[in-house]
């Protein structure tokens, strides 16, 4: 078990499907249990997404690409 | 209560009178609109970032999202394509009945589960093709202790359960005392998917903005899932449908390690640029219509399986109304193995108020 924090949110999650991990690691968890470890580039892509999701659907819908880097750099 | 975060979770409240619950309410605080974000962009980055917003099922939505976004475009899929998107949907459905039947049911009957084991059939999930027929043996040497043929039928596998030879069969056969108590008439299950049964889909999608938050069928909310799936399997069609639900992942889970055929996505074309597709999941019917203007997305809509087991009068909402418990801890487990065999996809948080 581990103290984990994320996203405005501190919560104990289960380590036991991904084992110990060294601190300042991103993970995917679903019910309190950790089920996947990201990578630094991951997890910053999944962050921004999940921040253009809150802005979305708080209605700033703007500038919604700024949250899509990568989506938006990619060849048309 | 635990906190929800952007996922949102089920909002359970019950009243009980120290005898039987009074009234139940089931809300879900999942935003309705997650795919309002995907309006504007082009469909492939549109299916790029699916997986990323849904991420429980992430490779079921991906493939939702490519089929419908390849039917609106007029693209179709050639055999290899067809046949990893299927690896991808089965591997993920054995994964997520691996973890309800290793650490979910276990932990509802009061035990503590095998991490250790379910780590390491998760280790061998991704190569599916090869995988999956280790873990056939080991589904039946290592989690039932018995043939996969104790599955076939309700006499058989009511016997599994009363040897107790291995954790599974005495955790289902606690979860088996608690279900019999638990007799509410059931909503229907829904048909099996076709095209024409997405496309009055799509037309209710069309017809009434709610809908993807709160589906029905036939005027009254459905139930889906592994159950409705498997509704004809004798084991299936012959127990009570609480622990019905579970048998039935149980069932599903076997004939995927087996490799049996199951139809199990499609697609169908709405009007030009418009289609819907379909996966089914390892929690039931995940539906997405798309509407394409040229290349970018004017209109997405996701319909889960969570917005139809967990509608306001949907199968658990009925199911905990007719619950009865001697006591608080009794309640609290009775919920608890409904709230299981329905399998939400979010979390879940229970208030008991006395009635």
């Amino acid at each position: 078990m581990a103290w984990c924090e994320g996203r405005g949110e501190r919560r104990r999650l289960d380590l036991a499907l991904i084992g110990a991990q060294p601190e300042g690691t991103w993970v995917v968890a679903f019910r309190d249990v950790a089920r996947q470890v990201l990578s630094e580039d991951e997890a910053k892509a999944l962050n921004l997404a999940l921040d253009g999701l809150q802005a979305a659907l708080r209605g700033e819908t703007a500038d919604l690409d700024a949250y899509f880097p990568d989506l938006v750099r990619r060849d048309a | 209560m635990p906190e929800a975060g952007l996922e949102g979770e089920l909002a359970i409240s019950l009243d009980w009178d120290g005898r039987r619950v009074r009234a139940a309410r089931v809300a879900s605080t999942r935003p309705a609109r997650v795919a309002q974000v995907l309006v504007g962009k082009r469909a492939a980055d549109a299916v790029a970032l699916v997986p990323r917003l849904f991420s429980v099922c992430g490779r079921s939505q991906a493939v939702a999202a490519a089929l419908a976004c390849d039917r609106a475009a007029g693209i179709g899929a050639d055999t290899a394509r067809r046949q990893k998107r299927s690896a991808q949907v089965d591997g993920e459905i054995a994964h997520e009945h691996f973890w309800r039947i290793l650490l979910d049911w276990p932990r509802a009957a009061g035990e503590s589960g095998d991490a250790a084991l379910f780590a390491r059939i998760r280790a061998r999930l991704p190569d599916w093709d090869a995988g999956r027929h280790d873990l056939a043996i080991l589904l039946a040497e290592q989690i039932l202790r018995a043939p996969l043929g104790v599955l076939e039928d309700p006499e058989r596998f009511e016997d599994w359960l009363d040897a107790g030879e291995s954790p599974l069969a005495r955790v289902l056969a606690r979860l088996r005392t608690e279900a019999a108590e638990l007799d509410a008439p059931c909503v229907p299950l829904l048909p099996t998917i076709t095209p024409g049964l997405a496309g009055v889909l799509a037309r209710r999608l069309d017809a009434d903005e709610r809908f993807s938050g709160a589906p029905d069928w036939d005027g009254r909310p459905h139930e889906t899932g592994a159950r409705a799936r498997l509704r004809a399997r004798p084991l299936v069609a012959g127990t009570k449908p609480v622990l019905g639900r579970l048998a039935a992942r149980l069932v599903e889970l076997a004939e995927l390690l087996n490799g049996e055929p199951a139809e199990r996505m499609g697609a169908t074309t709405i009007s030009r640029g418009d289609a819907i597709a379909w996966v089914e999941t390892a929690r039931g019917l995940l539906t997405h219509r798309v509407t394409l203007d040229g290349e970018t997305i004017a209109r997405y809509q996701i319909v889960a399986p969570t917005e139809w087991n967990f509608h306001p009068r949907g199968a658990l909402a009925v199911e905990l109304a007719a619950l009865r418990a001697a006591d608080r801890a009794q309640l609290g487990r009775r919920v608890e193995l409904l709230v299981q065999s329905l399998d939400p996809c979010v979390a879940w948080g229970v208030e008991v108020g006395h009635a």
